[in-house]
């Protein structure tokens, strides 16, 4: 018999909202936070979803900044919240049974200058910090230092699901018995000029730059690609068990989860999404559900044309009629690990809420995808359990599944 | 009696590059006291040789932990008029 596991604190930082509340009243307003980047002027897409500067280096403290990337400080601040918000007090906790599982898709993306030196021969210019600040593996390391965890330390790299990966490797370390609390999210800063050159070349972008944001419109018939962004997403994991005995509160319950892979094509998805219909069936069967049980998908929805059309197919699939469907990527843009962690925090704050959030922009729906997706307005409803789907590159599917408590 | 350009510097690295509170930036600090570890000199040394064009070797013998910024600045000024010498002589 698996325990129970409960999610008992949350953390955000995301464009246009530091902090839980701020970036879930942000979602609930349906307004975009895509706008013109001054980083990427004169660059083909020249607009991404950016977390301001300043906020981040007022939230991070002294001492930091110097040695991590924009992945590792979203990580660190968002994972404080979320400790913060689960009451648990890292001075006087069991370190030794916390772990941290923090997953990024790509790093060492951001350092044009340091490359520069290499290509110079100017070694000795290099920063020493280079190899501290971008392996993806930083970021669950320089949490872990902060919050004195020192429980099973891992990092999940599956591109785009990397976040929602890393909570279901949690969900196993803590089905384990291998720790008794997991610090576990995704953290991504992919809006820098290697992000926005190399996924425009490769035809990913939307290239909307005269309206940027209307750019990012997940299973809008006028979508052109996704919209490049970045932030943080943490989700405290506990053995329900042990946040009964603390009296903490619970959000919900991770009652599933699974991977699967297309073993199809390196970027585009299986035409019929096969591999995140394998995915999301055996999430949740994993929680003890059948389909009908669902009351709610928070989509991938990246607002390109392949993976929309494909998740819609997907989602058919396994649902048959599905249930009230959203995508965050049409207010955050797309911050790979990042998002897929928000968007897994976002599917709790909807079962806790008991509302769906917009999908900004979705002005003219696509008439080839037949769902029911929450546009304009927030829809209350009383949900007993929520689907939160991610899919990347290289096939990668994870389908998480939370239930009220 | 030390380099006071590069002094100045090197205490305005510590305020603004590594963040540390400018009244704890005093000549008897240690480094430890500062949080500059090995990485973080490292760190300095290439600052130095990027924005200052000013080239030291990977390691300073006598700088750790529990040096002082007075003698690791003196140490380090030694160690950048000495290599500017040699810069100089090797360009005559």
């Amino acid at each position: 018999m698996k325990p129970s596991i409960a999610v008992t604190g949350l953390g955000i930082v995301a464009p246009g909202g530091i902090g839980v509340k701020a970036a879930w009243e942000r979602l609930l307003s349906g307004v975009p936070t895509a706008a013109r980047d001054p980083e990427l002027e004169g660059m083909p897409v020249d607009f991404s979803c950016r977390i301001d500067d300043d906020a981040i280096a007022a939230r991070l403290g002294r001492g930091l900044r110097w040695r991590t990337d924009r992945f590792i400080q979203f990580a660190v601040i968002a994972a404080r919240e979320a400790v913060d918000d689960a009451g648990l007090y890292p001075e006087e906790w069991d370190g030794d049974r916390v772990g941290v599982v923090i997953g990024v898709g790509g790093s060492a993306m951001a350092h044009p200058g340091e490359y520069t030196k290499l290509m110079e021969g100017r070694f000795g210019a290099m920063t020493p910090s280079l190899v501290a600040r971008s392996q993806p593996g930083m970021a669950a390391g320089e949490v872990s230092i902060d919050l004195g965890a020192r429980g099973p330390l891992l990092t999940t790299s599956t591109n785009c699901t990397s976040g929602a990966s890393g909570i279901a490797m949690a969900k196993l370390l803590l089905d384990s018995g291998a720790c008794d609390i997991v610090v576990v999210g995704g953290a991504e800063s992919a809006r820098n000029t290697w992000g926005s050159a190399a996924f425009w070349r490769m035809g990913a972008l939307s290239t909307r730059c005269d309206d940027p944001a209307a750019a990012s419109r997940p299973f809008d018939a006028d979508r052109d690609g996704f919209v490049l962004s970045e932030g943080a997403g943490v989700l405290v994991l506990e053995r329900e068990e042990h946040a009964r005995a603390r009296r903490a509160r619970v959000y919900a319950r991770l009652a599933g989860q699974a991977l699967s892979g297309d073993a199809h094509h390196c970027v585009a998805p299986e035409p019929g999404g096969a591999g995140a219909v394998r995915a999301m069936r055996a999430a949740i069967a994993d929680a003890g559900l059948t389909p009908a049980d669902i009351d709610h998908v928070n989509a991938h929805g990246t607002s390109t044309t392949l993976n929309d059309i494909a998740e819609h197919l997907a989602l058919r699939a396994v649902f048959g009629t599905p249930p009230p469907v959203t995508a965050n990527k049409g207010v955050f843009g797309h911050a790979i690990a990042g998002g897929s962690a928000m968007e897994a925090a976002f599917s709790v704050l909807s079962l806790h809420q008991r509302v769906v959030p917009p999908t900004a922009n979705l002005r003219r729906q696509d008439p080839e995808i037949d769902l029911d997706v929450v546009a304009g307005e927030p829809r209350c409803a009383a949900l007993r359990s929520v689907l939160s789907n991610s899919v990347g590159f290289g096939g990668h599917n994870t389908a998480l599944v939370f239930t009220a408590p | 009696m030390t380099d006071q350009p590069l002094v100045a510097r090197l205490e305005a690295l510590l305020r603004d590059h590594f963040e540390i509170a400018p009244e704890a930036v005093r000549p008897d600090a240690t480094f430890r006291e500062l949080e500059i570890d090995s990485l973080a000199m490292a760190e300095i040394l290439a600052i130095l040789e990027d924005e200052d064009g000013i080239v030291l070797p990977p390691t300073l013998p006598g700088l750790g932990g529990d040096t002082t910024l007075a003698d690791g600045f003196r140490i380090i000024a030694e160690a950048a008029a000495e290599t500017q010498g040699e810069t100089a002589g090797a360009a005559r």
